[in-house]
C-alpha cells in the first residue's frame, strides 16, 4: 500500500477516530503531510516481514501542544535531525519509520516525515490510538527500551535521553518540552525490524485507512448539550431520543456513562463524529450544540493485559473504581447526569503528547 | 429614529425604529444586482429616512466577491517566519481557481518590511497560523472592494452616523484604526472570518457568505481622523474586532 494525496484525507479522518479526541490538530498536520506528499511522492507502507529484520525502525512523532502546534507549523529539518542522531546511537542506518502514535496528528507527521526522508513507513504503531505520555506504548509493555531517546527542534537543537525507563523518560522529556517551548519532535523506544511484529500495534496505518473510509456505527447520535470541565452531556436526538450519556475527557475522551452504566471507557477509543462532515471531533473542538454520534472502537488487545490496563487504562488518567462496559456503576446513578461533576481527579498534564490545549469556558472559547 | 437595512440577492429589506425600539415603518425593494449600495439608498428612499440618527446597513457582498471570485484584487503573500513556518507554504490547499484569481505570490520571509498598507493578520483572526494566514490574504484582496463601497454609502448616507451589522446581527460602531504618528492608513479590515477562509480545512470546502460586509462611519471617526488630517472616515472591521458598545437588531 502506498499513502498518496488521494488516500491522504481518508487516512487523517481515520487518524482523527483512533485519537480518540486528542492528539493534536489533525487538520493542520493533515495539510503539512499533503504539501510532504504532493513534493515528495507517495510513501510505501511495508509490512513488518518485508524488511531487513535487523533494520533500524525509527518511531517518531512530535510533542506538545495543539494550540502550539497550530502556530508553529514546523519545519522540514526535524525527521533529518533524528535520524541522525538516531544511527550514530545505535549504529545502524535508520530503514523505516513508524509512528509513535497513530491517533491524531501524528499519523499525519510520520507520513509527512517519511515523505521527507524518503523512506517506507512500518504498518504499525507504538499505541494504536492517542495517549498523551510518551511511556504509554505497546513497546514498553513488551520490555523494549525507550532510549536512547532523541528530542529536537526545527533548528536541529538536540536533546538525548538515555539510562532511564518510561517513566522516567516521560519526566525529563516534559522539562526538554517546556525549554523548547511548548513543541519538540522525538524519536523513542527505536527498535530493529524482527522486533515490531511482536511489540508494536501492527497494522495501525492500514486500520486508519479503512476506518476513514467505513466509519463506525455509533452507540448513539445527539445534540452536545453541555461541555463543563471534563464532563460532556450529548442528548440523543432521533431514534436516541430521550437517552442521555455523559462523557469524561482529560486530554482524550476517557469514559461514557449512560445512567451509571459505563458504555466504554479508556483504553478503548471513544471518538465523536460530527454527523454532518463525519469528521472525529476533538476534545478542545467541542461545543454545545453540536450533533455527533458517539463511537467506541477495541483498543489493541495489549491493552487488556493487567500491565496494560495500568499503563493506560482507566486508573492511569485517575478514574478509579471502573467496572467492565455496561456494568453498574455505583454511586455514579442517574441523578449525577442532571448535573455534570467537575474535572477528574488525576494527574494534571498541562500538555500531553499531542494534547489539547486548556479550554476556556464560556462564549469566549467559542471564537 | 434608527434604520437597519438588509441587502440581500434578491430584494433589500429596511426597517425604521424609534429609539425605544419600537417598528415604525419596513419596506422591501428590489435589490440592484452587483451594486449592493444602490439597493440601500432606494430602500432608504422608500422609507423616507430623513429623521435617522443611526443607520444599519447589512451586505454580502464581500462573501459573494469570494465565493464568485470576482472583484478581487491580487495578492503577494509574505509570511513572516523562521524555521519553525516551513512545512506549509501561503496558498497550499487553495481552490486553483481562487488561488489563480488571487495570488500575485508568496514567500517566507524572515525580516522587515518598509511602510506599506498593510493587513495586519493580528487584528483579523484567531490562534492558527495557516487560517489566519488565508483570511489576511482575502482581506487584502477585498480591500478595493471595501474601500469603493463605503466611499459610496459615505456619499449616499451625509449626515448619519453610518453602522455596520455583523453576520451575528451585532452592530459595530466606529473604531479608528489610525493612530497619532501613523502615515498612512493601517489597511482595511473585512469581514472575512477565518472560518470561511479556503485550504484552512479541506474537509469543509469553502463556506459560502458566512458573514455580512461590515463598515461603519461615525462623526466621531471624521472628527477624530479630520484632526489627524486623515481622509477616510469609513472604517471597515472583520468579525473578530472587538464589539465595542454593540447594539443588538432584533
Amino acid at each position: 500500500m502506498d499513502i498518496d494525496n488521494e488516500l491522504l484525507p481518508a487516512y487523517a479522518r481515520g487518524c482523527a477516530v483512533l485519537g480518540s479526541g486528542g492528539g493534536g490538530s489533525v487538520s493542520m498536520m493533515r495539510a503539512v503531510a499533503a504539501q510532504a506528499l504532493e513534493e515528495h511522492g507517495p510513501v510505501r507502507v511495508v509490512q513488518p516481514e518485508e524488511l531487513d529484520p535487523g533494520a533500524l525502525v525509527m518511531p517518531c512523532g512530535s510533542v506538545g501542544t495543539s494550540a502550539v502546534q497550530v502556530e508553529r507549523i514546523g519545519g522540514r529539518g526535524e525527521p533529518a535531525y533524528l535520524r541522525e542522531q538516531v544511527e550514530k546511537l545505535h549504529g545502524s542506518r535508520v530503514e523505516a519509520l513508524m509512528p509513535s502514535e497513530i491517533g491524531g496528528a501524528n499519523g499525519c507527521v510520520a507520513v509527512a516525515w517519511a515523505a521527507y526522508l524518503g523512506l517506507p513507513l512500518v504498518d504499525a504503531d507504538g499505541m494504536g490510538r492517542a495517549f498523551p505520555r510518551m511511556d504509554q506504548t505497546a513497546m514498553e509493555l513488551h520490555g523494549i527500551s525507550p532510549t536512547p531517546a532523541v528530542l529536537c527542534d526545527e533548528r536541529g537543537r538536540t536533546v538525548v535521553i538515555d539510562n532511564v525507563d518510561g517513566r522516567w523518560l516521560e519526566r525529563l522529556a516534559r522539562v526538554a518540552l517546556e525549554a523548547f517551548g511548548g513543541q519538540m519532535a522525538s524519536s523513542e523506544y527505536v527498535l530493529r525490524a524482527a522486533q515490531v511484529r511482536a511489540s508494536t500495534v501492527t497494522g495501525s496505518i492500514t486500520r486508519a485507512a479503512g476506518l476513514g473510509e467505513n466509519l463506525p456505527t455509533p452507540l448513539l447520535t445527539g445534540k452536545v448539550a453541555t461541555v463543563e470541565g471534563g464532563s460532556i452531556l450529548v442528548e440523543g436526538l432521533g431514534a436516541d431520543g430521550g437517552r442521555l450519556i455523559r462523557i469524561e475527557a482529560q486530554s482524550e475522551y476517557l469514559a461514557v456513562f449512560e445512567d451509571g452504566d459505563l458504555l466504554a471507557a479508556v483504553p478503548d477509543i471513544i471518538a465523536l463524529l460530527d454527523t454532518r462532515s463525519g469528521d472525529a471531533v476533538q476534545v478542545e473542538q467541542l461545543r454545545y450544540g453540536l450533533r455527533v454520534g458517539v463511537v467506541r472502537l477495541e483498543c489493541d488487545p495489549v491493552w487488556r493485559t493487567p500491565a496494560g490496563l495500568r499503563l493506560g487504562g482507566p486508573e492511569a488518567f485517575g478514574l478509579s473504581g471502573l467496572p467492565g462496559p455496561s456494568g453498574r456503576l455505583p454511586g455514579l446513578t442517574a441523578p449525577g447526569l442532571s448535573r455534570p461533576s467537575g474535572p477528574l481527579p488525576g494527574p494534571s498534564r498541562p500538555s500531553g503528547r499531542l494534547s489539547g490545549a486548556p479550554r476556556p469556558c464560556g462564549p469566549e472559547a467559542e471564537k | 429614529m434608527n434604520i437597519g437595512v438588509d441587502v440581500g440577492p434578491t430584494n433589500t429589506d429596511a426597517a425604521a425604529l424609534d429609539d425605544a425600539g419600537a417598528v415604525l415603518a419596513t419596506v422591501k425593494v428590489a435589490s440592484v444586482q452587483g451594486d449592493p449600495v444602490a439597493g440601500v439608498v432606494a430602500a432608504l428612499t422608500a422609507l423616507g429616512s430623513a429623521g435617522a440618527t443611526r443607520i444599519a446597513v447589512g451586505l454580502r457582498g464581500a462573501a459573494t466577491a469570494v465565493a464568485e471570485r470576482a472583484g478581487l484584487c491580487r495578492v503577494a503573500a509574505l509570511r513572516i517566519g523562521g524555521p519553525s513556518a516551513q512545512a506549509v507554504r501561503p496558498f497550499f490547499g487553495w481552490p486553483a481557481d481562487l488561488r489563480e484569481a488571487v495570488e500575485a505570490g508568496a514567500g517566507i520571509v524572515d525580516g522587515e518590511l518598509g511602510p506599506l498598507p498593510v493587513s495586519l493578520s493580528a487584528d483579523l483572526g484567531s490562534l492558527g497560523l495557516i487560517k489566519r494566514e488565508n483570511a489576511t490574504i482575502l482581506d487584502a484582496a477585498l480591500s478595493r472592494f471595501a474601500l469603493d463601497t463605503a466611499e459610496r454609502l459615505a456619499l449616499a448616507l451625509p449626515g448619519a452616523a453610518v453602522f455596520v451589522t455583523r453576520g451575528d446581527g451585532t452592530l459595530l460602531t466606529s473604531s479608528p484604526r489610525l493612530k497619532p504618528g501613523d502615515s498612512h492608513p493601517r489597511g482595511w479590515e473585512l469581514p472575512v472570518s477565518p472560518q470561511v477562509a479556503p485550504g484552512t480545512d479541506p474537509s469543509r470546502g469553502l463556506t459560502p457568505a458566512p458573514q455580512a460586509f461590515h463598515l461603519s462611519a461615525s462623526p466621531a471617526a471624521k472628527t477624530r481622523t479630520g484632526r489627524l488630517g486623515y481622509r477616510p472616515p469609513v472604517r471597515i472591521h472583520g468579525p473578530y474586532q472587538e464589539k465595542g458598545n454593540g447594539m443588538r437588531k432584533s
